[in-house]
């Protein structure tokens, strides 16, 4: 359009000066007005779009949770369930000490497997009146009495495959996403990770909660774990809502892996990794205008940013984000006060 | 304006003795130390700070995008502030303004708004009104301007107003009388 209007100014130029000398130097003043003036509207609408693109790629990023990962991780069958309202029995987990490392073998998922030949039966094999049986039962024998057929291992082999895949068909523990905690699902079949805690009360809640929907209701943080959310996740919108206004949005717009990443992610902020070298600390503090007891977990990473996670004494999670040096110097100047504003 | 040096002897004793394990990482001294470097970059454009607020209270832009271009601008200075604590050279002959640690409070204070705006918990704890979010950013905005007493941005959002209507007529104008005269010097040739 802007050429257009160009071709015409100048086959307008050339005629008026041929014809009339007096309408040329008044046309000039005109061009260069227009011209002026079009340019600057032109300015206006290329940065106004440039941020907007910069707000865009800042605050919605495309792709969605890595659906690639296999199966990888199984709750303990020791860990206990949920007690149907979504919170966790936490006494229940002294006994069992919940496994931080993912099983390398399918009968990993069965603790209870003991190898037949050497060391004894199983606790399920072995009875207080049956002791000398077994150990008769599994006795090796004379090298004389050996067996050379080699039919008969591949028969076992085949037995034992097939009880192993069925005990994966029926694992009901799965996750669909790669995560660095044990896990117990909540009453609507969302995990909860327990992530094993550092901090002063250690002795009395071995575990820090991070649930789904607690985690759910702050995706506003989740560009601070380095989430990737859909594209169509409004979070101006998302502000706006309510707690279960938030979940229901999370349910419609994101997959449920995304969230799960984002509480391993919040996970890791709060204990030590050996392959990431980062500060993680714990510390007693309070939260809210009636300043309840709190734990605060700081990490420092490399790069020099601080992730503060606020815990409530009993063990759940509220919140984690990153905070600037200076937001961490009032902190500690403020006794760890946080959420000062904001009834708790 | 008065300043002083970034006391660099003091900070890499400090790094020495968290190195060592004496001190922690969130020790006092040493984060205060870290933390001056984003104050002053903070401090350096208090411009930009100062206008976004007013653009805010004055309803120029959405609540939400305050909040976002807040913290946006505040990463953006933590990250300035973390490549220039690396670097001794440049520390040597960092200056910090004076009252610098005014300034970084009030604004630490409404960026910890902003972080804390959209906090919930289980129904005991709900998300924060705008309204309420309003009010303590205005009570914290009229602490800033009365210790740094600054232009008056009620005027320049005005003028800035003005010159983009005086623009647009002009434009306007202009592109009828061309078209007025092209229809002349059409009549004219028929």
């Amino acid at each position: 359009m802007f050429r257009s209007i160009l071709i015409i100014f100048g086959r307008l130029l050339k005629s008026s000066k041929k014809n009339n000398s007096r309408v040329f130097w008044p046309f000039i003043l005109l061009l260069t007005l227009t011209v002026l003036s079009f340019n600057e509207g032109q300015f206006q609408k290329n940065q106004n779009s440039a941020e907007n693109n910069l707000s865009s790629i800042l605050y919605i990023t495309p792709g969605g949770g890595d659906e690639s990962q296999g199966p990888n991780f199984f709750v303990p069958p020791n860990t206990p369930t949920g007690s149907g309202n979504g919170s966790l029995d936490k006494d229940s987990f002294t006994n069992s000490e919940p496994i931080n490392e993912r099983p390398k073998l399918l009968w990993g998922v069965d603790p209870s497997y003991r190898a037949p030949i050497g060391g004894g039966g199983s606790g399920n094999d072995v009875g207080s009146s049956g002791k000398d049986n077994t150990e008769e039962k599994y006795k090796i024998p004379d090298q004389s009495e050996w067996i050379s057929d080699n039919s008969i291992w591949d028969s076992v082999q085949e037995t034992d495959s097939s009880v192993l895949e069925q005990k994966e068909d029926k694992a009901p523990d799965k996750l669909k996403v790669d995560i660095d905690f044990p896990y117990q699902y909540d009453s609507n079949q969302n995990p909860t990770l327990l992530i094993p805690n550092t901090g002063r009360l250690r002795e009395k809640r071995p575990y820090t909660n991070v649930e789904y929907d607690q985690t759910a209701a702050h995706m506003h943080h989740a560009s601070d774990f380095d989430i990737k959310l859909t594209l169509d996740f409004n979070m101006a919108k998302y502000e706006r809502l309510d707690r279960a206004g938030r979940l229901d949005y999370v349910n419609q717009k994101l997959p449920q892996e995304t969230v799960i990443n984002y509480q391993n992610a919040i996970g890791q902020s709060m204990c030590p990794l050996f392959n990431i070298p980062g500060k993680t600390t714990s510390v007693p503090g309070f939260a809210g205008k009636h300043k309840i007891g709190t734990e605060l977990s700081i990490q420092q990473s490399p790069n020099g940013i601080n992730m503060l996670s606020i815990i409530l004494e009993d063990g759940t999670h509220i919140s984690s984000f990153s905070i600037t040096n200076d937001q961490l110097k009032r902190i500690i100047n403020n006794d760890f006060w946080v959420l000062r504003d904001r009834n708790l | 304006m008065i300043k002083k040096h970034f006391n660099l002897l003091r900070y890499k004793e400090l790094l020495q003795l968290e190195e060592s394990g004496k001190i922690s990482f969130l020790d006092l001294e040493l984060v205060t130390y870290k933390a001056s470097i984003s104050e002053q970059i903070h401090y350096n454009r208090k411009k930009d700070y100062f206008l976004l607020i007013h653009e805010y209270l004055s309803r120029v832009i959405t609540p939400y995008k305050f909040r976002s271009k807040f913290l946006q601008m505040r990463r953006e200075d933590s990250a300035k502030a973390t490549i220039i604590l690396e670097n001794f050279q440049k520390l040597e002959v960092f200056t910090l303004a004076k009252d610098l640690e005014k300034f970084s409070d009030l604004i630490s204070q409404i960026s910890t708004l902003c972080l804390e705006f959209g906090e919930v918990w289980d129904g005991t704890m709900e998300r924060m009104s705008e309204s309420e979010f309003y009010s303590l950013v205005n009570n914290h905005y009229l602490q800033l301007q009365e210790a740094f007493p600054f232009g008056n941005f009620r005027n320049q959002a005005y003028e800035y107003l003005v010159d983009r209507s005086f623009k647009i007529l002009m434009f306007t104008i202009g592109l009828n009388i061309l078209l007025i005269l092209l229809n002349i010097y059409i009549i004219n040739i028929q």
